[in-house]
């Protein structure tokens, strides 16, 4: 085991490794611990997902009884939001990234991104240790450790988050954990800004910068104004808990629903642009064509980032707020179907007429690109009013968001581990057990969520600890649950696949003809990235070194 | 949509879904097909193939900037103009039938006075069933059907419904998807849904389940709600009236149906008997050997309502804060039934 490549430059002994990983400042070994880390959050959330599924996967099962499945969503949704899926794009990939491709030696702030990591990984300790807590307390009865955990849900709507309808500590040990991601996810989004504003190679204009680079500009940005809100929110909460400050008494229960959504309808953006920057990363290299349409990839993108802050009450539709107001965030909803529509035709257009190199990063970019298409069109359904009134919070809502984090965000992620893990490690995953990992996911994937689309049709609320027979939910269900089953099978594959990286040879400098920054470097990079800071003459500066050509300037 | 849509509501917004899923399959298919052509025609099939670098073009992007406008401009319209339908059939989206503060006088009456309706309930969401209070139909008289054991929502066919909801604990939802769309209920909030279920000359059952997520046993939160032809429903309203509303008769208490009301009803949620599933904290003491206790609520012996007895139990359930002003307890609204095969029950707690 020792061979692994852990993401570590050893100093001769575990023990210096450690310490080394402890210290770090380098963006590089803080941006792999992230990956490492929350990867491991995506296990534990994921075999949470493996105990909703098991316990419904027919009627009136016991497997789970009601408070113990209530905690098992609850902090499902919570990991993989806040424990996986940001910090894994932005704090992972963002962090190792965005220096590389902009031609810098570090982050800005280098030591303000350690303590971001650490704060990170604080959190997550503070929420996680209670969850683990929590289901021991349920598997061995020991009732005294179910209170650790929060059942709440992963929008903690006031009041059933107050102290009187959640007395447990697991809740406060939830907001503390929240508040603290909260402070380290703006901190990071500060750090991203100055960095790519202050930092850039000579010659590395705007329209010059990577596309991935681009995406988390305007994540960081997004994370900059939205998360102070969340982390207020969270603030407030804890003071009425703890202090009886009647912020969300009753009579502003809505004020709650507000601010958590303000944050978290933009958090899907903030979790779908960084996949989406990768996508943008994948198709052009792996079909030798350049992007198509750059300018339009990067407006469009802003515009995410922008109209992402007009909707968020569409999560309010039926929640009573004035119907003038709905109607305009009806209209906000459906707009931001444009660029997002756009940014689709554009890729594919990337891909037309060029030369397919269909490795497993691709395959990922294919499944990013034919799921969260379902997820789009779906979101347009529900922002009618008189839809969601129908729809909301049922299974269809369920299928919807996973089609669009899982089928988008998720086929990103590990798109992009497959393309970047020769630079990560030195070395590359291997193919094969690549391409049985993308079709078993991609297989499973369909089957858990395509049948809950059905489920929210024929009336299936979400959240439900158990249900009855005889509705017609049986057989979605079941197919649900084996879906689910497979896609755990994939990320087992992928895990083999990660393990057998030890024992397989060096990569090649540039395996797949990237064309950024990232690659003109030794893999995995020196410290301080570069011998000599490279000076950037266009949008693909590699692509002009491998053929000899002058890129266009767009 | 893949339930029956019973209701005009329902109707309506079953359209527009048909409609608009129309569309949603052919941009699905238009997308599919454009990827799985694409992989098929420009996979890579020798090494050395270097694609011409074509960097964009701008009518093709404006093209499929403004199509896609259009088609949404177009589902927008669609869906603005099923909301005036919806607003004039007085419904969801009727601009008065929305949420207001419990206690805004101005806008319950613009409520009362946007559609002329037949019956009214009062629902109230509680953790973890629906209670519903009938305050008038005709004449014959108000009760409530607030046991919290299989209570349903009985409604006469052909008449205009309308139910004023609120809740006193979390937020609830209420949808039943085949009588149109859902609405939270909200704690300190009036929230309203109207709907007409058409005569069919028979009985019809609809089933929903509370949409927002109110705690433990949300998921047993169901809402059965049961349409009789108008002739039916006159008769089952006036006998259960007179029902619930007969003169307390201890002699007729049933101590099963109270301990079934008791342990997985109404009171389970705050308190406790040993043994059973009533398992609730909000109480302060357990239930378990109540009739050995002194006194109801800790009062102090001196006070005659104090004593345990058929008589002072009934009183306490029936308006716990007039025997001890103040208490926590708070009142159930019990049917004089319900409360006699309660007291029934708690005398067996030795
Ligand atoms: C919202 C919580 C709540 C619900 C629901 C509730 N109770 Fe109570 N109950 C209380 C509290 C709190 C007390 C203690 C009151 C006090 O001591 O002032 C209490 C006290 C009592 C007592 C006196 C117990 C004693 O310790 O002397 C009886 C009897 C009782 N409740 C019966 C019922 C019955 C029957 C129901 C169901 C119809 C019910 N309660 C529903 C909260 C509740
Ligand atoms: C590994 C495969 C996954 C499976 C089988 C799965 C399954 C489910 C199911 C069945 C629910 C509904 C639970 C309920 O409402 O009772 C759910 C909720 C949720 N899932 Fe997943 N999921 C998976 C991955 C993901 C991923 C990758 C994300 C990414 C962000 C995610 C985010 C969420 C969220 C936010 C909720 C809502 C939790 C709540 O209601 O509070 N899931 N998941
Ligand atoms: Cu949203
Ligand atoms: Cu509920």
């Amino acid at each position: 085991m020792a061979s692994i490549p852990v993401p570590v430059t050893r100093r001769g002994s575990a023990l210096g490794g450690l310490i080394d990983i402890l210290t770090t400042v380098d963006h590089k070994k803080i941006g792999l611990v992230y990956i490492v880390s929350s990867f491991i959050f995506f296990i534990l959330s994921g075999l949470l997902a493996l105990g909703i599924r098991t316990q419904l996967a027919v009627p009136n099962n016991t497997f789970l009884p009601p408070e113990a499945y209530n905690m098992v969503f609850t902090m499902h949704g919570t990991g993989m939001i806040f424990l996986f899926v940001i910090p894994i794009l932005t704090g992972g990939f963002g962090n190792y990234l965005v220096p590389l491709q902009i031609g810098a030696r570090d982050m800005a702030f280098p030591r303000m991104n350690a303590f971001s990591l650490w704060m990170f990984i604080f959190a997550a300790i503070l929420i996680m240790t209670g969850v683990t807590l929590a289901v021991v307390g349920y598997t061995a009865q020991i009732p005294s450790l179910t209170q650790f955990s929060s059942s709440a849900a992963w929008t903690a709507y006031v009041p059933l988050s107050s102290k009187q309808f959640s007395p447990q500590i697991g809740m406060d040990l939830w907001v503390l954990g929240v508040i603290a991601l909260g402070i380290s996810s703006t901190l990071g989004a500060v750090n991203f800004l100055v960095t790519i504003y202050a930092m850039r190679a000579p010659g590395m204009t705007a329209w010059r910068m990577p596309m991935f680079t681009w995406s988390m500009t305007v994540t960081a940005a997004m994370i900059l104004v939205a998360t102070p809100v969340l982390t207020a929110a969270m603030i407030m909460l804890i003071a009425d808990r703890q202090f009886g400050t009647q912020f969300f008494s009753t009579s502003n229960a809505r004020l709650w629903q507000h601010m958590f959504w303000f944050y978290s309808h933009p958090a899907v953006y903030i979790m779908v642009v960084p996949a989406m920057g990768m996508l943008s990363e994948i198709l052009p290299v792996f079909s030798r064509k350049p992007i198509f349409g750059p300018k339009v990839i990067i407006l469009s993108t802003v515009a995410i980032g922008v109209l992402g802050f007009t909707t968020w009450a569409h999560h309010m539709f039926v929640s009573g707020i004035s119907p003038e107001v709905e109607r305009f965030f009806m209209f906000t909803t459906m707009v931001i179907a444009v660029p997002t529509g756009v940014k689709i035709f554009n890729w594919i257009a990337t891909m037309w007429g060029g030369s397919l190199n269909f490795k497993t990063p691709l395959l990922m970019g294919f499944g990013f690109l034919s799921t969260f298409v379902v997820g789009g069109i779906t979101g347009v359904v529900q922002g009618a009013i008189p839809l969601d009134a129908e729809v909301h919070n049922s299974y269809w809502v369920v299928a919807h968001f996973h089609y669009v984090l899982f089928g988008g965000s998720v086929f990103g992620i590990f798109g992009g581990l497959y393309y970047w893990m020769p630079k990560f490690t030195g070395k590359m995953l291997d193919e094969k057990l690549g391409k049985l990992h993308f079709w078993t996911m991609f297989v499973g994937f369909n089957l858990t969520f395509f049948p809950m689309h059905i489920l929210g049709l024929m009336g299936m609320p979400r959240r439900i600890a158990v249900y009855p027979d005889g509705r017609g939910w049986e057989v979605s269900n079941l197919v649900a649950t084996i879906g689910a089953f497979m896609i755990a099978l994939s990320v087992l594959i992928f895990i083999i696949n990660y393990l057998g990286l030890a024992r397989r040879p060096k990569a090649p400098e540039n395996p797949f003809e990237g064309n950024t920054l990232e690659w003109a470097t030794d893999s995995p990079p020196a410290e301080y990235n570069f011998k000599k800071i490279p000076v950037v003459t266009s949008a693909r500066p590699l692509w002009e070194a491998r053929t000899g050509q002058k890129d266009i300037e767009h | 949509m893949l339930f029956p849509t019973i209701t005009q509501d329902a109707q309506l917004i079953g359209e527009l879904y048909n409609f608009v899923f129309v569309f949603a399959v052919l941009i699905f298919l238009l997308v599919e097909g454009l990827l799985i052509w694409t992989a098929y025609k420009y996979r890579r099939r020798a090494a050395g193939e270097a694609p011409v670098q074509v960097h964009g073009n701008n009518l093709a992007e404006l093209t499929w900037t403004v199509l896609p406008g259009v088609l949404i401009a177009m589902i927008f319209g669609l869906t603005v103009d099923t909301m005036s339908k919806l607003t004039a059939a007085g419904s969801i989206n009727n601009p008065i039938a929305h949420v207001h503060a419990i206690g805004d006088r101005e806008a319950q009456a613009r409520v009362e006075r946007a559609q002329k309706v037949d019956l009214v309930v009062e629902v109230t969401g509680k953790q973890w069933f629906w209670a519903y209070d009938y305050t008038d139909y005709d004449g014959l008289g108000a009760f409530g059907l607030s046991s919290g054991v299989g209570d349903e929502l009985v409604i006469p066919a052909g008449k205009n419904i309308r139910l004023d909801m609120t809740s006193d604990n979390v937020i609830h939802a209420w949808w039943v998807p085949s009588l149109g769309g859902m609405r939270y209920v909200n704690p300190g909030d009036r929230s309203y849904i109207w709907f007409n279920v058409p005569d069919t000359g028979k009985e019809q059952v609809f089933l929903g389940q509370c949409n927002v997520f109110c705690g433990k046993d949300h998921a047993l939160m169901v809402a059965k709600v049961r349409v009789l032809p108008e002739v039916q429903f006159r008769a089952w309203y006036s006998a259960t009236a007179t029902a619930r509303n007969q003169p307390p008769d201890f002699t007729k208490g049933d101590a099963a149906r109270g301990k079934e009301i008791f342990t997985t009803g109404v009171c389970a949620s705050c308190h406790t008997v040993a043994g059973t599933k009533a398992q609730g904290k909000v109480a302060p003491r357990e239930m378990t050997t109540f009739a050995s206790l002194p006194t109801i609520a800790q009062l102090p012996a001196s006070d005659p309502k104090a004593t345990i007895n058929t008589q002072n139990l009934y009183a306490w359930l029936k308006n716990p804060a007039a025997v001890k002003p103040g208490t926590a307890m708070p009142n159930n609204k019990l049917s004089n039934r319900d409360a006699v095969d309660l007291v029934t029950y708690l005398l067996t707690l030795k």
